[in-house]
This record gives structure tokens, C-alpha cells and sequence, in this order.
């Protein structure tokens, strides 16, 4: 009844009185995020191998061409902690400051870890055979299920073992020149692997981006947009126009429509971007619906809301969810992400790019 | 050579008296000259007195205190031996025998004719001095009674009553109370007398008083209004012996005026001493450094499981209804349980019973209400009162909401309503009987956030109640009180749901026997019998001492679907005991059985009042020690795997404290107290990894509490109350101890409230409090199945926000219209606006923070109100 109570008093106060801070929205990409990690295409279960990709924001690439130096940017994953007191990741960071231990200075791979150590933005990590046999049966599961934690480290530079660091992961992230990369340029985290007794979660499918009502060439999972050399490759088809006329981007070589820029002013326009959900991925329990949402990202211009709700846990779909985003004021190329994820671990996205000239 | 021999004879006697007296500081006996007993020759030596003792001076003579003189001739031997006494000269009976019994011991230095000793014979001349008088001690001075007859429902002076002292039957005595109230009489000698005290319209006041020789009995005497019949009415709500160290009562006028409040009753208890600050709507009543839910409220003696409408806009029981609230902050009566700090007891007010019909309407910017009351139409002797109130926030909130993309479902409205009828079947017994009732119902669905989706929230409770009070006696009387309510709690919030309906039968009963005139037994029960059904799914937990997880739907639920029954009987005894005048003693025992845990919760409790200086102007020391359970909540029973192994959280109280009345209205208090508090319910990873409620929390709260208080009188009321604390908990053996997340160091509040004259009233309430604790966030970890950062925390509790300090002011102007009276008023909420920090507010991924506010901005709320 108390969390009730709380829940309930904070409920007007949120809706009502809001927080009054300025802080820089997640939607906006400023530096190095990490966005999302799909947990294979495959069932998780006892022995099974599991194919983790992650979907990195990197604002550098706008305005980088492909005759740049390549970008400076390193993934470390950290495996190995299944079951852990209590089932949460805290309780995993013990073993994982050993792991990290093993990076050294990041010069060179760590030694004798095996399965548990990887690079690169893929990384597939075994689930043990026993980890349902393993996990505590604790009243009040819905359902019985083992947890695994994988730990990742990503930055614009090399991540190493810092052991001055007695908080999270001991890891920092340096450049080529021996640079510390800050917060902007290193995300530290973990994505959580469920294994259920008896059941298998369905990734959310993304089927298109819409922007301003018109299907974009974006690249989606195990879809890439086709890439461009020249505006020429991003005409429309015969007889057919697009809304927004598309151009080759010189820095990520994709299609791209091409929106004006809005000047000065906070009066500028904002464009529908929404996200075409396939329904038959939305699932159902024996009491509601498992949520469902979208978060928007973008790396310039303004998005009205940071995440939207899809499906809604008593209620299901929740209609449209689209956001807006407003245009920005000055020429450049923006992407924007949207990443679909549902409660239980599943993941996709997809992303486009829009010139502002 | 006479007048030489003269000379030496002086001289003898001089000597002599010297010598014979050494030990004595009476005068000196002297020694007369005997002519012709003198040495005739130069070369005699007279006899000198050597040792002689003080005769005695005779008893048959002590009453007339006479100091005659005696003479004696001595002969005296050669040894200096008295061989014989003659009386030259009688000092008369009794006189003579004691000189003669103590002449005839004196030893002399024997005379002398040269070195040859020699008989001699001299007289011998001795006064009686009469002994000292035994002075008796003066008798007492006569006692003296003085004191005040007030009339109860407004504690103003009654001026002009008959103060009749009677001893048995027979009336000695009859005073007139003056201007102030005030009587006295020094005319009594010391004995047990019946004081009684009439005025017309009020009830006749009657008290056994005790005085004492040399001592000064101070009372005050209440009196209540009779009813226009004349009808002796059993005093409900009369003054009575404190059985508790601390109860603070705010009248129905001070609830209504605290600025700020809105006029809400149960906010008002906020600007008391010992009650933290909590957020605004938060609806949480945080006391001495206990948690919320620590300090139960009850209607009448009965527990009220929802105090607000949505957490915290407005009290499920409008102020109107009530005759005042009774705050106990700790160490209270036997008589309350289920309760680790405080307890807060309202009381419904009685009809007016004056045998007209009441009426009143008020609209202000949350809700509106109106109150009927007055006889009921064929029912002699029963009146009425009925009220109902409708929020009108979803005028507001819809398009606010709206704006934000919110689809509203059901518009936030709530209701509350009540009929209460009551009786005096005899003139010694009430009778209540009310429906009480409250419904809240809200739904939308706010797509705009990954966390939120569908919230939905219904709270409504039915109940109907009855309290009978009886006096069977002069010196027993009896209250039973007993509700049944039909109680349903709903919420939705995105992934989590809570589902409970309850029925519950609540009784109370107690019985109060005056043993003698100094000691009454009281006796009671008090049971909660309530079946419920909860379904719940709730996020999982991290601990008690754990690091932040995160929120949101991706975090693993727990579900619970329960059906159970809360039963809880009480029974309690508890005597009162006045030794002596100045001193009373409460102590009692409280057993409490809970039928889920199978658990017996035994609670003695004792607390003690002396009164240094009695009287009008008394100074009071004060203090209690006691125990204090509150059986495990209904998450604990639903949560835990197996609910009987959890025992009832446990305070073990003690306060010590002065008070001391100023004047009339102005009394003064200090307040110490040091809590311990041990089989608090945590949540703790156990050896197996599974995280399990259990009885391992323990804490402490020491502090100060400081109050100044003017209570109401025609013109003004007001206080100001400090508290100085600290409330501490540890959430497991071997685990550090850390702050209590709403301890509260300081609290200051200054409030108060005059009548300016012509229908107007100004008040003003300015609060002083310290920041809030929270927990630095050191950084954040992302995790991708949530889609967002989790703060890597620092020491629980380590940091402090900034102060917290506001002002309101609340402006009221009566009109009077004829019979109608039209209230218009103006509560302003922050009146300089200040953003005070509730919360650190942190950036998506914990590299910026900011204090951010959850408190009312500047709102102006305006209120008009007509009754008749």
C-alpha cells in the first residue's frame, strides 16, 4: 500500500508541477551514445550461444567523409556473470573488476578469458547449461527464470583498466595520443540476458521509418540502406516524386530528403517522424500486454519527446508513435535513430538521414 | 578597716561568683555578704566556691515564670564541705528545696586563717531564672483554594458563576467568579470539600478537592453548554486527565485557519512540533523521524486507512466535520496500538442540536462542498448533519494534461460525503450513528514517456459507524464505538498494479471505573477484523541498503494474488493515579494479537506528570517510557514468502519534558525524547541469493522539541514550534548506520492568526526547514534493456539540498448578511515564490544535477464560503 500511496502522491506532482531543470535530453546526440543491444535472432536457453549487436551514436560521422582518417572507436565486452546474489548487476561488479582488470593498459587483448572477453560492436556470449537450475526459485516470479549480465565499454579510443576507478567499471577510454576521453566520447554499461522457463521473448520487428509521411531509405536490422555515390542513385523511381526531394550526403552516403533549414527562432517547423511497427510482434501475458516503446535520437534539430510508449501494459496499442522534429537552424546533415524495445530484453531499430541545407 | 573589709568582701563576692560559676552563661548568681562571717583579720581567707551546680528550676512554677531570690547560709568544714543549709531568705515552695538539694553538693576551697584551713559560714544569695519557653510552632497558615471556571468550548473566562463549596451535604460556602473568571477563598480549613460550580446555560460542574494546611490548591473548571432543554449532557469532549506525556489539540477554527493548508484539517498537523516536511500532495505523515504510515490517523478512535484524495489534494474527512484533532507525537495512552511513533485522532464534532436548521456552501479552486444540518423531522431528540464535496481539478488538469498529450479517460474527480445523526437517550449517555464515504476515481493514458502508459487510480470506502457513551455512574462510564467499511484501492501505473478490496469491522470499547478519588482503572478492546483480496504486481526490489537499479518496465516484475484476513484484537488496562495532588501516574499494558503472524505484541507503558508549581500558572515536569508495535504492512505479507516469520516492528520510547503555563493562553513546552527502534522489516539478500523481508532493521531518533503556543481566544491564535532531531537507521546486521531519508535536523515554524476587526482575519505561517537528504550519483551505467542510465550511487544519504523556507498568508473577510454569514478568502501558497529544492535532479546519464523543486509555486487560492 505504500509504494501505492507513493505512486499515486507523485502522480499529480509529476503531471502537475514538473522538475524545472534545463538538462540536455537524451534524444540528443552529442558525442558517443550507446543506443541499443539486440540479443540475437535466436531463442535464449541453457547452453545457448547468444549474438549480441550493438547500435552505436557516434555524432562525429556527420561532416567526416570517407577520405577522413577513420574515427578512433573501441567496443570491449565483459562476460561471465550469470545468477549473481540478488540478481542484479551490482552484484556482479566484483568479478567484473577482475575482468577489467585483465585489459591492462588495452594494448593488448587480455589473456585466459576466454568466453568472456570480446571487441568489436558484435559479441556472442554463452549462456551455461545450467543457469535455470542454477537460478533461486523466489516467490512471486511470474515465471522462473536465470539472468546474465554482459558488461560493454565503448569509446572514441582505447578502453583500459584504471584501477583508481572503486565505482561501476574500472575502465577509461584513450585516444591514439594518449588523451583521456570524457564522458562524452565513453559509455559504460550492461545489457541483461533473460533466460525463461519455458518461454522465448519476440524481438519487436520495425518494418519502416516514416518521415513526413513518406517511407525513408533507412537502414533497419539486417537491413542497410542502400548506400549512394551521387544524387542521381537517390531519384524516384519513374513517375513516382518524392515529398521531400533526396540527395547523395557527401559524409555518410546515404539518401537523404532535403529540408530547409529553419534560421533563428524557436518557430520552427516540425516534422512527423514515425516508426511502422509490425503488430504481430507485439505479445501478449495471461494479464496484459508486454510493453512496448520507441526512443528517438538525433543530432541535431530538436525531438519532441525522447521515447513513446507503443504498447501499453493494461491497455496494449497505444495509436501512433510518432514524434515530431523540429528543424534545425543551421545546413547540415542529422540522423535520426529510432530504436523499438520491449520489456523483457528485445531490441531493433532503424535509422535515416535528413540534409538540412 | 571596716570599709576596707568592706571592700574585700566586695571583692570575695566578686570572686566568687567567678569562680563558682565557670560553665554557666546565666548571670551570675551573687553571693550576698553575711555580716560577722567574715575574716576578722587580714590574714583570713574566706571559703571560695569551688564547684556548685544550677538548681533546677521547679517545674509547678515554669507556667508563672517567677525569678525570686533565695539566701542561704552555708556552713562550711574545714574541707570545704557544706555540713549544713539554713533558708535565711525563702524564694518560696518548690524555690528552696531545689537551692538546698544543690547547696548542700558545693564544695568550697575551705577559708583560711593563715595556711591553717577552718570552718566558716557564709551566706549564699542565688536568683531563679525562669527557663526559655518552648515557642510552639505557629500553626499553618489556613489553605487556600483559587481558581478559574472557563467554559469548554472556547476556554473564555465564565464570568458570574456560583462557586459552591459544600462538606457532605452542608454548603459552608459561596463565591462568585469575577471578570477573569476567577474565584478564591483562604476561609477553609483543611479537610475534603465538593466544589460545584453553576452558571445559567451550562452544565452544572461538580469536584472533590483535598486541601491541605499551608498549601495553595489551583484548579480550572470546564464548563459545558447546556442544551436548551436544560438537559445534563454526558461531557464527551470535557478536559481530562492527560494520559499520555504530550497531546497537542487544534481546535475546528485553528484547522480551518492555518494558512497555507487550504483549510485542511490533517495538513494543519504539519506546523506541529516533531512533523517533518514532506512534498507537497505527497500526503505523507512523517513524525519524529519515523516513516510514513509510523503514525496512524483515526476518526473517533478508528483507524482511517486513507487520510487524502489522491495522496494528498484534500482530506477524505472535510474540516467541517470535525471538533478538533488530537496529535499525540509519542508515548501515548495504552488505549492506541498499531503504531511505532505517533497517532493523530480526529473527533467528528456533535450536531448543534439548537433546533435549527444549518446550512453551508463553499467553492474554492480545488473542490466544492455543502453541509446540511438540524433536527430530524419526526424524531425527537435526534439531529443531523450531512455534507458532500465534489473536486472540480479536472477543470483545470484535463487541458493541462491534454497539452501534453495525454489522453484523459476518466477526468480526476473525487468525491466524499457523510450523514451523521445523533442523540441523547438519556441524560447521561450519546448516541452517533454516520455513513462515511469517499470515492476517487482518475484515468489516462500518457504515451509521452517509455515508463508511464496507462494511470489509473480509484480508491473508494463505504462505511457506516456507531459510538455510544454512557456514564453507568458517578464513577464508571462506558464508549463503544464500532464501523464496517467496504473499502476498494486501485491503481495503475504502466507496469505496475495494485489491487485491494477490503471488508473491514473495526471496534472499539472501553470502560473507565474511578477506584477512589485519586485512581481510575480504565479497560478496553480494540480489534481490527478485515478479509481482504490484493492482486499486485509490483518492479522487484534491489534492498534495503542496495544500489539503484533503475525503473521502468523493463525492470522484472513480482505478482501476488492473495486473499487473507487481517485480524488484529487488543485488549488493554490502564490506571490512572494521582498520589497526591500535584502528581499523576499513568501506566498500562497493551496486548496485541495478530492472527497472520500468529504473534502476541505485549506493550507497557507508563508516563508520569508532576506539577512543580500547581495552580493557574503551573509548571509541569513530564515523561514517559513505553513500548510500541506495528504488526508488518500489507506489502510485507503479500511479498514475503512466509509472512508468520516476520514480528511487529518495535519503538521503545522515552521523553522527558517540561511545561510550563505563561498565562492564560500562553503555555510553554519542551519536549526531549530518544526512540529505539529494532525489528524493523528490510529487505536483505539472504545466503541462498534471494532477496527476503526480514526483522533485521533497527534505528534511532533522538531530538528536542520546543513550543510557544497562544491558544485561540476571541482575537488571536498562534504558535511557534521548533524541532531539533536526528533519526538514524542501520538495515542489517554488520551494515553502517545512515541517515533516515527524510531526517529532518531543524524545523521552525511561526504561525498565527488575528481578528482585525470588522469580519476581518490575517494569518501568516512562515516554515523554516532543512534541506532534504539524498543520495549522490557518482556517475551512470547504461543499461540497454531498460534504454537508460542507472546512477552508481554514493554513501546512502550523504548530501543535503539546500533549505527549505516559505511563506503563506491567508486572508479571510467575513460579512455578515442578516442571518447569513459570507466567508471570502485568499490562501496564498509561497508568497515570495520561492523554488525550494525537494529532489537532485540529475541528466539522463548522472554527469549534470540540479536541485529540483516539487513544492507549490506561488498560488493564490481563493475560496468563498456562505453559511446560515
Amino acid at each position: 500500500m505504500r509504494v501505492a500511496r507513493k505512486v499515486l502522491t507523485l502522480l499529480p506532482l509529476t503531471l502537475v508541477l514538473g522538475c524545472g531543470t534545463d538538462f540536455t535530453p537524451p534524444s540528443a546526440i552529442e558525442g558517443l551514445r550507446v543506443l541499443a543491444v539486440r540479443q540475437g535472432d535466436g531463442a535464449i536457453t541453457p547452453g545457448s550461444r547468444v549474438k549480441l549487436s550493438m547500435l552505436l551514436a557516434d555524432k562525429r560521422i556527420i561532416g567526416h567523409s570517407d577520405t577522413d582518417p577513420p574515427l578512433e572507436l573501441n567496443v570491449a565486452w565483459l562476460a561471465g556473470c550469470n545468477n549473481p546474489p540478488g540478481r542484479q548487476y551490482f552484484a556482479c561488479l566484483p568479478a567484473i573488476r577482475e575482468l577489467a582488470a585483465a585489459l591492462g593498459d588495452g594494448s593488448a587483448p587480455p589473456a585466459g578469458v576466454a568466453g568472456k572477453f570480446g571487441m568489436g560492436t558484435d559479441f556472442e556470449v554463452a549462456i551455461p547449461e545450467d543457469i535455470l537450475t542454477t537460478a533461486p526459485l523466489v516467490p512471486h516470479d511470474p515465471i522462473h527464470y536465470g539472468v546474465s549480465y554482459v558488461f560493454f565499454v565503448a569509446c572514441t579510443g582505447t578502453p583500459g583498466f584504471d584501477p583508481s576507478i572503486t565505482e561501476g567499471i574500472p575502465v577509461t577510454c584513450t585516444t591514439a595520443e594518449g588523451k583521456t576521453v570524457g564522458t562524452s566520447g565513453m559509455v559504460v554499461g550492461f545489457t541483461t540476458l533473460y533466460t525463461y522457463d519455458g518461454e522465448q521473448n519476440t524481438d519487436p520487428l520495425l518494418t519502416a521509418l516514416d518521415f513526413d509521411g513518406e517511407e525513408m531509405p533507412a537502414t533497419l536490422v539486417d537491413h542497410p540502406a542502400t548506400s549512394c555515390t551521387t544524387d542521381d542513385d537517390c531519384a524516384p523511381p519513374s513517375g513516382t516524386s518524392f515529398r521531400h526531394p533526396r540527395r547523395c550526403t557527401l559524409d555518410t552516403r546515404t539518401c537523404a530528403p532535403v529540408i530547409g533549414a529553419c534560421g533563428s527562432g524557436d518557430d520552427c517547423p516540425e516534422i512527423r517522424v514515425t516508426p511502422r511497427i509490425d503488430t504481430q510482434s507485439v505479445e501478449r501475458y495471461t494479464d496484459g500486454y508486454e510493453v512496448m516503446w520507441a526512443s528517438y535520437y538525433a543530432t541535431s534539430g530538436a525531438l519532441k519527446e525522447d521515447a513513446r510508449l507503443v504498447v501499453d501494459r493494461s491497455a496494449g496499442l497505444t495509436g501512433d508513435p510518432t514524434t515530431l522534429w523540429k528543424i534545425p537552424g543551421t545546413k547540415s546533415t542529422s540522423r535520426i535513430w529510432v530504436t523499438v524495445n520491449d520489456q523483457r530484453g528485445g531490441a531493433t531499430w532503424g535509422f535515416f538521414d535528413v540534409a538540412v541545407e | 578597716m571596716v570599709l576596707g573589709a568592706r571592700m574585700l568582701l566586695c571583692l570575695f563576692v566578686g570572686a566568687s561568683t567567678l569562680v563558682a560559676f565557670p560553665a554557666f552563661a546565666e548571670p551570675p548568681s551573687e553571693q550576698p555578704s553575711v555580716p560577722g562571717s567574715l575574716a576578722s583579720s587580714k590574714s583570713v581567707t574566706p571559703p571560695e566556691l569551688v564547684k556548685g551546680d544550677e538548681p533546677e528550676y521547679p517545674a509547678s512554677a515554669r507556667a508563672e515564670r517567677s525569678e525570686p531570690t533565695i539566701v542561704l547560709s552555708l556552713s562550711i568544714d574545714e574541707q570545704g564541705a557544706v555540713t549544713s543549709v539554713e533558708v535565711v531568705e525563702s524564694a518560696g515552695p518548690g524555690f528552696d528545696d531545689a537551692m538546698v538539694a544543690v547547696a548542700k553538693r558545693f564544695t568550697f576551697k575551705p577559708a583560711h586563717r593563715g595556711e591553717k584551713a577552718v570552718r566558716s559560714k557564709v551566706l549564699y544569695k542565688h536568683q531563679f531564672r525562669a527557663p526559655p519557653v518552648d515557642v510552639p510552632p505557629a500553626p499553618p497558615p489556613p489553605p487556600k483554594l483559587a481558581g478559574q471556571a472557563r467554559i469548554a468550548e472556547t476556554r473564555q473566562p465564565l464570568v458570574g458563576a456560583r462557586v459552591i463549596i459544600l462538606q457532605g451535604e452542608r454548603q459552608l460556602l459561596e463565591l462568585v467568579t469575577d471578570a477573569k473568571g476567577a474565584f478564591e477563598t483562604s476561609a477553609l480549613a483543611p479537610g475534603a470539600y465538593v466544589v460545584r460550580v453553576e452558571a445559567a446555560g451550562f452544565e452544572a460542574f461538580s469536584a472533590n478537592e483535598e486541601l491541605k494546611a499551608g498549601e495553595e490548591l489551583g484548579v480550572t473548571y470546564q464548563l459545558v453548554a447546556a442544551d436548551e432543554e436544560g438537559v445534563t449532557t454526558v461531557v464527551v469532549r470535557g478536559v481530562r486527565p492527560s494520559r499520555e506525556v504530550t497531546r497537542r489539540t487544534i481546535s475546528r477554527h485553528e484547522l480551518s485557519r492555518v494558512p497555507g493548508t487550504n483549510g485542511d484539517a490533517f495538513r494543519a498537523i504539519q506546523n506541529l512540533p516533531g512533523v517533518a516536511r514532506t512534498p507537497a500532495l505527497s500526503g505523507q505523515l512523517v513524525v519524529r523521524g519515523n516513516a510514513d504510515q509510523s503514525t496512524p490517523v483515526f476518526v473517533d478512535g478508528l483507524w482511517l486507512p486513507t487520510i487524502y484524495h489522491f495522496g494528498g489534494l484534500s482530506s477524505v474527512v472535510p474540516t467541517e466535520m470535525l471538533d478538533e484533532v488530537n496529535f499525540y507525537p509519542g508515548n501515548f495512552s495504552v488505549r492506541y496500538g498499531r503504531a511505532l511513533a505517533g497517532v493523530v485522532d480526529a473527533h467528528l464534532r456533535e450536531t448543534r442540536a439548537d433546533g435549527k436548521y444549518h446550512g453551508m456552501g463553499q467553492l474554492d479552486f480545488i473542490d466544492a462542498r455543502v453541509m446540511a444540518e438540524g433536527p430530524i423531522p419526526g424524531a425527537k431528540g435526534w439531529n443531523f448533519i450531512g455534507g458532500l464535496r465534489r473536486s472540480h481539478v479536472d477543470a483545470w488538469l484535463v487541458p493541462l494534461l491534454s497539452g501534453n498529450d495525454t489522453s484523459i479517460q476518466a477526468a480526476p474527480v473525487y468525491y466524499d460525503y457523510q450523514l451523521i445523526a445523533d442523540t441523547r437517550p438519556t441524560s447521561k449517555s450519546y448516541l452517533r450513528i454516520g455513513f462515511l464515504g469517499y470515492d476517487d476515481r482518475f484515468r489516462a493514458i500518457d504515451a509521452t514517456s517509455a515508463n508511464s502508459g496507462t494511470i489509473e487510480a480509484a480508491s473508494a470506502s463505504l462505511g457506516i459507524g456507531t459510538i455510544y457513551q454512557v456514564a453507568l455512574s458517578s464513577q464508571t462510564s462506558a464508549e463503544l464505538t464500532m464501523s464496517v467499511a467496504r473499502s476498494h484501492q486501485h491503481f495503475v501505473f504502466g507496469n505496475v498494479n495494485f489491487d485491494t478490496v477490503a471488508t473491514g469491522v473495526l471496534g472499539r470499547g472501553e470502560i473507565s471505573y474511578k477506584l477512589t478519588p485519586r485512581s481510575t482503572l480504565r479497560t478496553g478492546y480494540d480489534v481490527l477484523f478485515a478479509p481482504y483480496t490484493s492482486t499486485a504486481r509490483l518492479p522487484i526490489a534491489a534492498g534495503s541498503s542496495a544500489p539503484d537499479i533503475g525503473g521502468g518496465a523493463a525492470v522484472p516484475s513480482r505478482s501476488v494474488d492473495h486473499e487473507g484476513t487481517f485480524f488484529v484484537p487488543a485488549a488493554y488496562a490502564e490506571l490512572a493515579m494521582q498520589p497526591g495532588r500535584p502528581t499523576q501516574i499513568v501506566s498500562g499494558v497493551r496486548v496485541d494479537y495478530s492472527f497472520e503472524s500468529t504473534r502476541v505484541d505485549v506493550s507497557p507503558r507508563m508516563t508520569a506528570r508532576y506539577d512543580v508549581r500547581p495552580g493557574p500558572r503551573r509548571t509541569t515536569l513530564k515523561g514517559g517510557s513505553g513500548l510500541f508495535y506495528q504488526q508488518p504492512g500489507l506489502l510485507n505479507v503479500l511479498f514475503s514468502d512466509d509472512p508468520q516469520k516476520l514480528r511487529s516492528p518495535r519503538s521503545w520510547q522515552n521523553s522527558l519534558g517540561v511545561e510550563q503555563v505563561i498565562t492564560d493562553h500562553l503555555t510553554f513546552s519542551l519536549e526531549g525524547f530518544y526512540n529505539l527502534l529494532d525489528d524493523l522489516i528490510v529487505q536483505n539478500v539472504n545466503q541462498n541469493g534471494v532477496l527476503e523481508y526480514s526483522n533485521q532493521g533497527t534505528g534511532r531518533v533522538v531530538g528536542a522539541e520546543v513550543m510557544l503556543r497562544y491558544a485561540e481566544d476571541e482575537r488571536f491564535f498562534g504558535w511557534v514550534s521548533y524541532t531539533l532531531s536526528r533519526s538514524e537507521r542501520t538495515n542489517g546486521p554488520g551494515q553502517s548506520s545512515e541517515l533516515f531519508y527524510l531526517d529532518q535536523p531543524q524545523i521552525l515554524t511561526l504561525l498565527g492568526s488575528v481578528m482585525l476587526g470588522k469580519g476581518w482575519e490575517l494569518g501568516t505561517r512562515f516554515r523554516y526547514v532543512t534541506g532534504n537528504l539524498y543520495t549522490p550519483c557518482l556517475g551512470g551505467i547504461f543499461s540497454s534493456t531498460q534504454t537508460s542510465y542507472v546512477c552508481i550511487q554514493g554513501p546512502t544519504n550523504s548530501k543535503r539540498l539546500p533549505p527549505f523556507h516559505q511563506l503563506d498568508v491567508r486572508i479571510d473577510k467575513r460579512f455578515r448578511l442578516g442571518d447569513v454569514d459570507l466567508g471570502i478568502y485568499l490562501d496564498i501558497i509561497n508568497v515570495y515564490n520561492r523554488e525550494n529544492p525537494d529532489v537532485m535532479a540529475n541528466n539522463f546519464n548522472y554527469t549534470q544535477h540540479a536541485p529540483a523543486s516539487a513544492s507549490f509555486p506561488f498560488i493564490p487560492s481563493l475560496g468563498v464560503r456562505v453559511e446560515f
